[in-house]
């Protein structure tokens, strides 16, 4: 199941760039609407990538081979979880990138798709009259301005909160 | 044999698949096709692709004349003694089907089987048995799963009509005695069937010496095209027997409200025929005739003693059916303990284009009864070489090292 799962994802994905995964991606997700309502995968679709990667291991490490063979269910599991973390993890980026300007408030200038912002040596940032905290344009009179970093940022003590504050102040 | 030879005339042996050539071990399931069968049915499509014995032109009649020639092929292939009783079918499937609808089966007739019975010489037994209310009954085996003569003769009672058994079973190659068991059946009055789709391509068959009153093999496993197969039966038993499937070519004349039918084996071969086809499978079964049977099965139960004794002492393999690799003929179906009989066919494929075929080989009913789950069967050719077998055990070691 867990298998079927990220392979439906990965060739899913795939398969939009490729139509030579379509095939195998029209399979894993035909064998996980089986398995979620409780009906046998009866592609042999788990099986096929079981075999693949023992395969293509036993050639490289006999003993990684037998290791993974044993435990593929786990390890299948394993990278099923991360692969469905990674994905919230991504829309919630996603999120914030289309509500806050940045995929992560706390963090703006980890975030590598911020829009680029304007520095203090840049003629058009003005660090006495505005700055920008979590991705927003906060001007020196607003209440929540506390002071302005030299990239432009503002310390924003609270990060997320203090994002979400200012939102809430600006949009009663 | 020469079996370097041999391997010329298959094309598709001839691929590189990653580099290395196909070792392909799935004959009980399918087999190549020579040159000369392929050249056969391309010669029919390219030169004359036309119906047989409804028209009177030149094409026609080069038809007709290869039809007629496939039909006598297949007739010395089995030992017939007259071409009219052989009846082209799609495959034994088809073939026991047609036996099973139109031997005139009543209700309390009883239907014996074994207990290794592929599914085509199984469900039509159990379908009459809701559709009409036949009894079914198979032969429970020995303790070594072999067939149990004395408990069959002990079965048999003259309200048994049809006695139908497989000649060799695909899932562990074991030929059962059937010439005498064709003997029993006859002694209490009962139609003697043979499925001999495993059979008929690897050994010497003579349906006269066997007893059969009907034997029913495929084309597909005998080097020849998909969708064939023969059933031959008693000229005087076809006679008497009301045709399955009807309608043009099947009978001599009709009216509104009558027709008569075509002596046998016209009134059993409905509709167009598959002419390329059945010349194909009368090219397949000349190419066989012409290196022997006895050398074929010699040639593979060689091989399957070389496979037997070098999976020998891998832990955890084990092979079903009968020990000795004499009494399997070219089938060796395995398990390892701790791995899945897929997987096993799947990494063989993966590492080494080694192919064989995993699962219940359509004899769920024996797999079920066995309480095993399955098996991974390799079944061998005559175009199969001992170094493949080589590759084949070497790679078999290697997956029980997962373990």
């Amino acid at each position: 199941m867990s298998a079927c799962l990220v392979a439906m994802v990965i060739l899913g994905i795939l398969s939009i760039f490729s139509a030579r995964y379509r095939y195998w991606a029209k399979e894993a997700f035909f064998c996980v609407g089986r398995r979620i309502t409780l009906r046998p995968c009866d592609t042999g679709f788990d099986q096929k990538v079981k075999s693949k990667v023992t395969s293509a291991l036993m050639k490289r490490h006999r003993g990684l081979a037998r290791s993974v063979h044993k435990h593929f269910e786990a390890i299948s599991w394993v990278f099923t979880i991360a692969l469905f973390v990674s994905l919230f993890y991504t829309a919630y980026g996603v999120y914030n990138l289309a509500t806050f300007g940045t995929c992560d408030p706390a963090h703006p200038d980890e975030c590598i798709f911020n829009p680029d912002l304007p520095s203090c040596g840049d003629p058009e940032c003005d660090p006495s009259t505005h700055c920008w905290c979590g991705g927003i344009e906060i001007h020196c009179d607003d209440p929540l301005f506390i002071e302005c970093e030299g990239d432009c940022s503002c310390v924003c003590s609270g990060g997320d909160a203090i994002t979400g504050l200012y939102t809430q102040a600006m949009n009663p | 044999m020469n079996i370097e030879k041999i391997r010329q005339d298959f094309p598709a042996l001839q691929q590189k698949i990653h580099g290395r050539p196909p070792i392909y071990f799935d004959n009980a399931c399918m087999t190549m096709k020579p040159r000369p069968v392929l050249d056969a049915m391309m010669d029919y499509y390219e030169k004359h692709p036309s119906c047989a014995g409804r028209s009177n032109h030149r094409f026609s009649n080069m038809t007709e004349q290869d039809y007629d020639n496939a039909r006598k092929a297949m007739r010395e292939y089995l030992g017939a003694k007259r071409k009219e009783e052989i009846v082209f079918t799609r495959n034994t499937t088809e073939g026991i089907n047609l036996v099973a609808n139109s031997i005139g089966l009543k209700k309390g007739d009883n239907v014996m089987t074994s207990d290794r019975e592929h599914n085509s010489n199984l469900i039509p037994w159990l379908f009459r048995e809701k559709s009409i209310g036949i009894s079914h009954r198979y032969v429970p085996p020995m303790d070594d799963t072999t067939f149990d003569l004395e408990r069959f003769s002990e079965m048999m009672s003259t309200e048994v009509k049809l006695v139908s058994m497989v000649h060799s079973s695909n899932l562990d190659g074991y030929t059962l005695p059937v010439k005498e068991i064709g003997k029993i059946a006859h002694d209490h009055g009962a139609l003697f069937m043979i499925d001999g789709a495993q059979a008929a391509p690897h050994k010497e068959v003579d349906v006269r010496k066997l007893g059969a009153d009907f034997y029913a093999i495929s084309g597909h496993k005998m080097l020849g095209p998909t969708g064939t197969g023969v059933l031959y039966g008693r000229i005087e038993l076809l006679e008497k027997m009301e045709p399955f499937i009807l309608g043009g070519e099947t009978v001599e004349f009709s009216t509104y409200d009558s027709f008569k039918t075509l002596p046998p084996p016209h009134k059993f071969e409905a509709g167009l025929q598959d002419y390329a086809g059945m010349i194909g499978m009368g090219a397949a079964a000349r190419y066989i005739m012409k290196i022997g049977r006895d050398s074929i099965a010699k040639h593979e139960t060689g091989l399957n003693k070389l496979i037997t004794e070098g999976v020998e002492g891998i832990r955890g393999l084990r092979i079903l059916g009968p020990e000795e690799p004499e009494r399997r003929g070219g089938v060796i179906p395995i398990t390892i303990e701790g791995i899945d009989y897929h997987q096993i066919s799947l990494m063989l494929d993966n590492n080494a284009n080694i192919m064989i075929r995993s699962g219940q080989h359509c004899v769920h009913s024996w797999f079920t009864a066995n309480r095993i789950k399955g098996s991974a069967r390799a079944s061998l050719y005559l175009y199969n070489t001992q170094e493949e077998a080589r590759t084949f055990t070497e790679e078999l070691k290697k997956i029980a090292e997962l373990r």
